[in-house]
């Protein structure tokens, strides 16, 4: 048996092998196939998008797009590939939690050492954006539950995402799959390397694996961590407990937190507003600094794809996510002027860029680029101070 | 448990979808088979043992071997697309547009 940390299900042999299959596959058909919906889009398609639509908004043109895409034989099975080659990826990390789960669930009772806290709210209601399809179809989505004991989502979704950057060509954070929280760290180290806070929030924590560097960053900070699913939280303490971190977690919407005016000094959303909706990302902006005390800082770290940078194919194809696979707001946040967003809002020293993922244990200074750095993965981040 | 959500089918027939579905399950038991008797083969040629130590924790070299194994069997898996890529990739360098 394989397991990556204390709290992880327990893999054996054949699950790796399974796993390991999985995201080779999704490797080679970004990595090798992907290439094959371009040439197809310039020889048979670029003709009629760019020229019969002159003039037409970009998601007309996009819509168009996607309608000539999908009657692409090319097109249907790599697509049909690349969504089948997700549902297999649940499916398997779907076996190998059930097959631990006794262990998994006994380890809340184990683990119960006091260190953080966890607080659930059962007259929490579900945002509508997470309601008309399984959140990049993992089944049951952040929130169903079967009992109010349920982890089952939080552990489906640690090991299956860290399976899916796989699959990316992401090694940088490992089966922990920090690579955004110690990518936000060194946001912060560069550009506010004053900033010493004493009460840190981190949106939309999930299984909570970029919240663990915010409090490794900062060992004096009280830390919390929310999140919408019940299932997800109630394994994510079990998680920070077994790898000795301490955080505050509460099931809560980053819409509308609930906590008071000005209680925290940093702020940080990671990889949270492309799974909302672009009303929803507004107010999660505005929350942001509602709660900020004057001097605190908000970091929003997203996927890497800003529309105003790419043409219309890669504008399609890089919602392919929203179109098939189950993220709402991929193209919404793409299109979104985050940083205009925050001005608007008052932040000041507001700040927007790719910033490349350093590798594990890397103290290279963070470089904010005006492009994706070549050669290497990276995310779009943008920040700004309450004064 | 069950996805919940719409399922886009990409061909005019929704079986194409769920054969090409079912393949993909194939391919990783296949793997997993290939992974499994690999480590049983270097095992034995070790010691003459089998052992479950092995099939759990290989050698960087035997690892490295399941690796470059799992790689070859995917790219077999997916050559015929991978043809059909080179071709559309080939007109579109060479200007062959077509309408």
């Amino acid at each position: 048996m394989t397991h990556y940390h204390p709290q992880s299900p327990d893999l054996a042999p054949d699950d790796l092998a399974r796993l390991r299959f999985v995201a080779e596959l999704r490797n080679q058909l970004h990595n090798r196939l992907g290439e094959g919906n371009r040439a197809l889009y310039e020889t048979h398609l670029a003709q009629l998008t760019d020229g019969d639509l002159k003039g037409a908004s970009a998601s007309a043109r996009r819509e168009e797009l996607r309608a000539q895409m999908e009657e692409q034989p090319y097109f249907q099975a790599w697509s049909s590939l690349l969504r089948s080659s997700q549902d297999l990826m649940w499916r398997f990390v779907d076996q190998a939690v059930e097959n631990d789960l006794p262990r998994l669930e006994a380890q809340v009772s184990d683990r119960d050492d006091g260190l953080g806290s966890l607080e659930l709210d059962a007259t929490l209601e579900t945002p509508v954006y997470l309601l008309s399809a399984d959140t990049h179809r993992m089944p049951g989505s952040y929130f169903r539950q079967s009992s109010d004991t349920d982890l089952r989502a939080g552990a489906l979704y640690d090991l299956g995402s860290a399976i899916y950057q796989f699959g990316r060509g992401n090694q940088g954070g490992g089966l922990l799959n920090d690579s955004r929280g110690r990518t936000t760290v060194a946001h912060l180290r560069r550009f506010f390397p004053d900033l010493d806070p004493a009460r840190i929030l981190d949106l939309g924590c999930a299984a909570g694996q970029n919240t663990l560097p915010l409090a490794d960053a900062f060992p004096q900070a009280r830390v919390d961590a929310i999140d919408i699913g019940a299932p997800m939280l109630r394994y994510a303490l079990v998680r920070a407990r077994g790898l000795g971190r301490a955080i505050h977690f509460s099931q809560r919407n980053a819409e509308a937190t609930g906590f008071e005016d000005q209680s925290f000094d940093l702020v940080v959303s990671q990889i949270l507003l492309h799974e909302t909706s672009p009303h929803a990302t507004r107010n999660i902006l505005r929350e942001a600094w509602r709660l900020l005390r004057p001097g605190g800082v908000a970091v929003h770290l997203e996927v890497p794809t800003r529309f105003d940078r790419l043409d219309v194919f890669d504008q399609f194809l890089k919602s392919w996510e929203q179109y098939y696979n189950g993220e709402p707001n991929t193209a919404g946040v793409a299109a979104a002027d985050l940083a205009g967003e925050m001005k608007t809002i008052g932040f000041t020293e507001v700040r927007s860029g790719f910033q490349a993922i350093l590798p594990a244990g890397s103290n290279d200074p963070a470089m904010l680029l005006e492009s994706p750095p070549a050669g290497g993965r990276s995310l779009y981040l943008v920040s700004g101070m309450r004064c | 448990m069950s996805m919940h959500g719409p399922t886009k089918y990409f061909f005019d027939d929704p079986a194409h979808d769920r054969l090409l579905a079912m393949i993909l399950s194939l391919g990783a038991e296949l793997a997993a088979v290939h992974e499994e008797l690999c480590a049983v083969r270097s095992h034995l040629a070790e010691k003459g043992l089998v052992g479950a130590s092995e099939l759990a924790a290989p050698s960087a070299a035997s690892q490295a071997e399941r690796d470059a194994m799992r790689e070859r069997l995917v790219a077999n898996l997916l050559f015929p697309l991978q043809q059909e890529c080179q071709t559309l990739v080939d007109q579109s360098r060479h200007g062959n547009k077509q309408t």
